[in-house]
């Protein structure tokens, strides 16, 4: 979900919404690019405040703003689900897509990202909702957005300041996308932005806080090129490891306008069909899909 | 045998003791060398011999313990005002009621009246009013069956994304007109747990 906003009642609105439907599984609640301002309010990458530029609109909304908005978003699910027995995990979201002209994706910000994921954490298990309820971090890496280093730098501080989970939910954008593509460690670069398979793979599986990625199987290509990377983690690592599936119908739906979305629009029934076939085409790269989701705005 | 004789034999015999002893020193060195040679190789031998624990077991190990820390956590209740067991006998007194009065925590919602009646089995009540914590239009529904622990789980459903408050107008058939003031005049299709709204 691309929470266009931090307004509490909204916060809580969504929340009671997914607890009423009487969901469980993992949810991500996308807040934006990372942003820092000074205490006068203005963009400035030496200032203090830490947050994130939110989806669509671009405002600012701080940590301690975001903090506030998903524990409510955690009290409307607690107390509008039926069940005792379904959970949810939430993944509180921001992304490797600098702002226009500045270094906003920082070792600092992660560190004030994880911080406020202990301190959600913090907050399920004092309000009494943490048996039903778990919180992580979520990153929207994807290669063609960010400067390798600073990607690697952000999930690397992150993983100091928390033992708590980090999702992917990025892309493997120009990574190789055919079932037959050689896979090669590294260098020469497969991915755009030079990213390797290798940097792809830690991102997304191999550093301490990575859980369960959710790529953007956005169209058939992104099916091959996640395939690619789990036989890439079979070659070079020994395991494949779990994923799920995000699409983008519904956001595509929110903008009709958006000409993009003629090739991105992969229902979430075929994606989960493509990747399946895909991963099951060799008992080694066979892992059940672990979560399906589909990304909107909620505004 | 001179004197200088017998002072080479004695040397010589001297020297031949502290070579012997060398020689002894020297395999017993060599033998503990191997000795503990055999205990590193014995202990790698046994180390690459035990499974090693795959990335993925490892995240699974870490998340098992996050959850069994969750686990211990005493759960909050959601609405402490519904307890569990009710009469055997299933009463339900028909009608919209002007009240306030309502088994939820007044400090998350502000009740405006209810409506009870059956649903097939079991007897509904729907109140109307505001969630205090969404500052939403909201509507709470509980049935009974009758019986020992047949009170039902609340449903709370959320109308509308404005600020303000529900009030329930009349009950005509299955369907429940309730007024917001945000959203209007909503219909909703009475079940036994929750009213699906069927007009905007």
């Amino acid at each position: 979900m691309y929470m266009t906003t931090v307004d509490p009642t909204t916060s809580y609105a969504v929340g009671c919404r997914v607890g009423t439907a009487g969901l469980s599984g993992l949810v991500i609640l996308d807040y934006g690019q990372p942003d820092v301002h000074d205490a006068r309010g203005n963009i400035n990458m030496k200032g203090t405040v830490e947050g994130s530029a939110l989806s669509e609109n671009l405002v600012f909304a701080s940590t301690a703003q975001i903090a506030a908005s998903v524990e409510k978003y955690l009290s409307g699910y607690y107390n509008c689900v039926h069940s005792t027995s379904k959970s949810l995990h939430v993944g509180v979201g921001t992304n490797n897509l600098p702002l226009k002209g500045y270094r906003s994706v920082t070792a600092t910000h992660a560190k004030a990202w994880a911080q406020m994921i202990n301190d959600l954490d913090h907050y399920l298990i004092t309000s009494g909702y943490a048996r039903q309820e778990y919180v992580g971090g979520a990153f929207d890496a994807e290669p063609g957005w960010g400067n390798l280093a600073d990607t690697r730098g952000w999930i690397d501080a992150y993983a100091s300041q928390t033992h708590l989970p980090l999702y992917n939910f990025g892309s493997a954008d120009g990574c190789p996308d055919h079932p037959n593509d050689p896979i090669r460690p590294a260098p020469p670069a497969t991915c755009n932005n030079g990213w390797t398979l290798e940097d792809l793979w830690y991102v997304s599986f191999g550093n301490p806080s990575a859980r369960n990625p959710l790529p953007q199987i956005y169209l058939n290509l992104a099916a091959y090129e996640w395939y690619n990377l789990e036989r890439y983690a079979v070659a070079k690592h020994g395991e494949a490891l779990p994923l799920g599936i995000m699409t983008q119908v519904f956001a595509c739906q929110q903008h009709p306008a958006d000409q993009t979305c003629k090739s991105t629009d992969l229902p979430a029934c075929q994606a989960y069909a493509m990747m399946t076939k895909l991963l099951n085409g060799s008992h080694e790269t066979a892992r059940p899909i672990a979560f399906v989701t589909d990304i909107g705005y909620e505004r | 045998m001179s004197d200088s004789e017998e002072r080479v034999r004695k040397r010589v015999i001297e020297e031949e003791r502290i070579l012997k002893r060398r020689r002894v020193r020297k395999r017993r060195f060599l033998a503990a060398g191997l000795f503990a040679l055999a205990v590193v190789a014995a202990g790698a031998a046994l180390f690459l011999s035990q499974p090693r624990e795959t990335l993925d077991q490892m995240k699974a190990d870490q998340d098992r313990a996050e959850q069994a820390l969750h686990e211990q956590v005493s759960p909050a209740p959601k609405h402490p005002g519904y307890r569990k067991g009710a009469s055997a006998t299933l009463r339900c007194n028909t009608g919209i009621y002007e009240s306030e009065a309502a088994p939820l925590p007044a400090a998350l919602y502000t009740i405006s009246n209810r409506y009870t009646g059956r649903v097939g089995h079991r007897c509904v009540t729907v109140f109307a009013g505001k969630s205090l914590e969404a500052g939403l239009p909201v509507l709470v529904i509980v049935s009974s069956g009758g019986g020992v622990d047949s009170l039902s789980e609340p449903s709370v459903q959320l109308l509308g994304k404005r600020p303000g408050a529900a009030r329930i107008v009349t009950k005509s058939g299955g369907l429940l007109k309730v007024r917001t003031s945000s959203e209007g005049l909503l219909k909703c299709r009475l079940a036994a747990d929750g009213c699906a709204i069927i007009s905007p």
